[in-house]
């Protein structure tokens, strides 16, 4: 396992790797069983799982910044690895010690976790659930141990997050159709009919922990990692990735720069266009985007300490307010990656846009997230200015 | 073949009018949208398609009455080329890129432009006047060899014009020249991530004859008058060569908006958000707000791509007054591309809200939107349209630095 301190440096040395892999990580639809293998080894899966249950139990930034490496050197995998680990921090808040204990097992744990729910339900038996249905867009599926769903339960009853252990489910294999995020690993998962203990889930309040002065896992663990509200830590997940990938959008304008000439008519070949103010503007605002939606995104995550903390020792309560404000930042971020994106990509020239470069690559990829409803700043604004208005918030407000 | 320079050619419909042309474009929109997935799967214009161009009269818009043309407006050609973009963003590339080359081929002599006209007007002549190959002199012309990348509309092409350093020439003198289809093969490595029906292939040829009647020294590089200045005494033949290619890229561009956003129109009125209560998406304020903005950003850039046009006529009917062809690198031609980029960028900027807010199907691969989002991507990266070094170009005129190229 890695130490803390160099596990950042560590997932830079993969880079190489990463972008050697890529197109067959788009092929696969899902990165390779190798690197599934090198990332268990350097405790990748285990950056936020509590330290009594065999993680390293990293703090937010900390975390964030290993994917924002991983994704710079392939967005997919970095989607993938991240959406896999991260919802260790889910189970190790908001579920109680026993359930923690059985969830985390051995101390190998990979979840997806999705909202996305068909023909879904969760019908109470003596002892728990029984539980069904399909989850589309779970992203961590192939390497997964766990599955963690939203399921609605009979006659309009509370709707659940269940946690299903990997011998209940089937991973269907209908990834790869989007435009981006190709090996992202997003496949659908089913579950025929799992009985799930009732400890193993929680109600959707609880899951996205706004307004508490306690949860389970801030008792247990004493780490206001675990005391924190959800949502704004997904939301950072998903943002590390497109700061990753627009970062290694803006290296390979770099390189396309450094490399080929400008033309100049009747002459031919000019000179490089590393040395074309034009280039050189596309380039700087391409590192001035990602630079500073990099330090959104790492000053996000010291927000979601302190707020926890805050909330855990008694102070002010992580409300939906201090998660949509964090939220907002990370929207704020998505533009700017975007922007980075789509400037280097239309400087990279309509060579940079053939099948198989990395360029149309990163760019698919960016693509890949841009229409996600959730993440739409245009539309959440409203949901950010009814929590600070004190109006009823209008939660799932979206595209 | 010889055909006298006097030559007249009778267009097929010698009464139609640029109104029911329109009204033809407007029509076919509905089965373009239809077959846009078999076009960008076909990787280039379906043969049906260049078909019904052809019944309709489209590739003749532009081209001029006395070679069997309809010789329009240049607003009326932008409104043709951007309804039949509205349908299909490949199917009105190819088309608005070959009908729009009347006016590039108008640069030759008369009596090379009736050799490319034939008995009956039937020419399409896509081009590409950068990445030169080699002209080497011999009697009477010059011995080509080139390959030449993205030449949209080479599917259906009966000519091509490339582009040529003349060996030996120092500075090197650039040639444009006129193959016959014979004389190129084409070479299928149109591999771009959108616009993938419009099968903008390379073309090559190796060490074909070209008469020196089918060359001309490149516009812009030379104070030489082009062979083929008034041959039709219209300004539209008259203005700028590259100011009227970036119309047709303006017009394809407001088009594909347009089109993405009728699909757009059409998802907020009939999908339901996936999140209960599932409302219609009609029935939510950012909606309501974005539909609204993309309507008026493609008003705008259409507004504005209509008001160039009429700056390009006056600059050209002042160029046939004064009897010399505008400056291809001037600050009047500039801004007329800085406004037909600034066109491009609203239409994009439409399209870039539809695409982001229409949800994740819109996001599929082969989905009007999708397509619509991919072609205005994929023309933003082309060398002439970009904007952050034409605005520079334009702010180094008025300063009276010299300008680089673009």
């Amino acid at each position: 396992m890695t130490a803390v301190d160099d596990l950042v440096a560590a997932a830079d040395a993969l880079r190489p790797r990463l972008l050697d892999e890529q197109a067959a990580t788009e092929q696969r639809a899902m990165y390779s069983p190798e690197l599934h293998e090198t990332f268990s080894e350097l405790g990748f899966y285990r950056l936020v799982q509590p330290r009594r249950f065999g993680g390293l139990e990293v703090d937010v930034t900390t975390f964030y910044r290993v994917m924002m490496s991983i994704a710079r050197g392939c967005p997919s995998t970095g989607w993938m690895l991240c959406l896999g680990a991260g919802h260790a921090l889910q189970i190790g808040s908001y579920f109680a010690e026993g359930a923690q204990a059985e969830i985390f097992g051995d101390g190998h744990f990979v979840s997806p976790a999705s909202f996305a729910f068909q023909d879904a339900l969760a019908r109470p038996v003596a002892g728990g659930y029984r539980v069904h249905g399909t989850w589309h867009f779970c992203s961590g599926a192939p390497y997964a141990t766990h599955h963690v769903g939203l399921a609605p339960t009979p006659d309009d009853g509370p709707v659940l997050v269940v946690v299903v252990p990997r011998k209940d489910f089937e991973v269907l294999d209908n990834w790869g159709d989007l435009i981006g995020l190709k090996g992202s690993g997003s496949h659908s998962i089913r579950v025929e009919d799992a009985l799930i203990p009732a400890s193993h889930t929680i109600r959707i309040e609880e899951f996205l922990g706004f307004d508490v002065d306690s949860t389970p896992g801030y008792e247990l663990h004493g780490n206001p990692l675990y005391g924190g509200a959800f949502v704004a830590f997904a939301m950072g997940e998903l943002n590390s990735i497109q700061v990753g990938n627009a970062q290694a959008a803006v290296d390979e304008l770099e390189r396309i720069i450094t490399a080929r000439r400008t033309f100049v008519p009747s002459v031919g070949e000019g000179p490089p266009r590393s040395e074309d103010p034009n280039y050189q503007r596309c380039l700087g605002l391409g590192l001035a985007y990602t630079d500073a939606a990099r330090s959104i995104v790492e000053r996000c995550g010291e927000l979601y300490h302190d707020y926890a903390r805050e909330a855990m020792e008694g102070g002010e309560r992580f409300s939906e307010e201090r998660g949509f404000r964090i939220y907002g930042q990370f929207m704020t971020a998505h533009k700017l990656c975007w922007e980075a994106g789509d400037t280097v990509f239309r400087a990279s020239s309509t060579s940079g846009a053939r099948d198989g470069t990395r360029m149309q690559r990163y760019w698919r990829d960016l693509c890949g997230f841009r229409t996600n409803g959730i993440h739409q700043l245009d539309f959440k604004a409203t949901s950010i200015a009814q929590a600070k208005l004190g109006l009823p918030v209008d939660f799932f407000r979206q595209a | 073949m010889i055909v006298a320079a006097t030559s007249v050619i009778a267009p097929p419909e010698p009464g139609l009018t640029p109104a029911e042309l329109l009204e033809r474009a407007h029509a076919l929109v509905p089965m373009l949208r239809e077959r846009q997935a078999d076009t960008e799967a076909a990787g280039r214009l379906l043969d049906e398609t260049h078909g019904a161009f052809v019944e309709a009269g489209l590739y003749r818009a532009l081209q001029p009455r006395r070679f069997g043309g309809y010789e329009v407006g240049l607003r009326d050609f932008i409104r043709l080329m951007s309804e039949i973009s509205r349908g299909c963003p490949s199917s009105g590339w190819v088309l608005a890129l070959t009908a729009g080359h009347p006016h590039l081929l108008s640069h030759w002599s008369e009596r090379a432009q009736a050799e490319v006209y034939g008995p009956d007007g039937d020419a399409r002549v896509p081009g590409r006047p950068v990445q030169p190959g080699e002209a080497v002199p011999t009697d009477g012309g010059y011995l080509v060899s080139g390959a030449w990348d993205f030449a949209s509309g080479c599917d259906h092409a009966t000519h091509f014009m490339g582009s040529a350093v003349v060996r030996g020439t120092d500075p090197p003198r650039l040639l444009w020249l006129l193959l016959d289809r014979a004389d190129f093969s084409i070479v299928d490595n149109w591999d771009v991530i959108g616009l993938r029906g419009t099968g903008s292939k390379r073309i090559v040829c190796r060490d074909v004859l070209v008469p020196q009647h089918r060359t001309i020294t490149a516009v812009g590089t030379t104070d030489e008058r082009p062979p083929g200045w008034r041959t039709h005494e219209n300004p539209l033949y008259a203005g700028g060569l590259f100011t009227l290619l970036f119309f047709e890229l303006g017009a394809i561009a407001v088009g594909v908006a347009r089109g993405a956003i009728d699909v757009y129109e059409d998802v907020l009125a009939t999908k339901p958000l996936d999140i209960p209560p599932f409302l219609p998406r009609g029935d939510v304020d950012e909606y309501q707000q974005h539909l609204g903005h993309a309507i008026g950003l493609v008003d705008l850039a259409e507004a504005a791509l209509l008001e160039g046009a009429d700056r390009y006529l006056e600059q050209a009917t002042r160029a046939l007054e004064a009897d010399v062809p505008p400056e291809e690198n001037g600050e009047e031609t500039r801004r007329l591309l800085v406004l037909q980029q600034g066109c491009i960028r609203l239409a994009g900027e439409a399209v870039d809200l539809v695409f982001r807010t229409a949800g994740t199907s819109g996001a599929r691969r082969g989905s009007p939107i999708s397509n619509a989002m991919l072609a205005l991507t994929v023309m933003r990266t082309h060398n002439g349209l970009q904007w952050s070094r034409t605005t520079t170009n334009l702010g180094r005129q008025r300063l009276g630095r010299e300008p680089g190229f673009v």
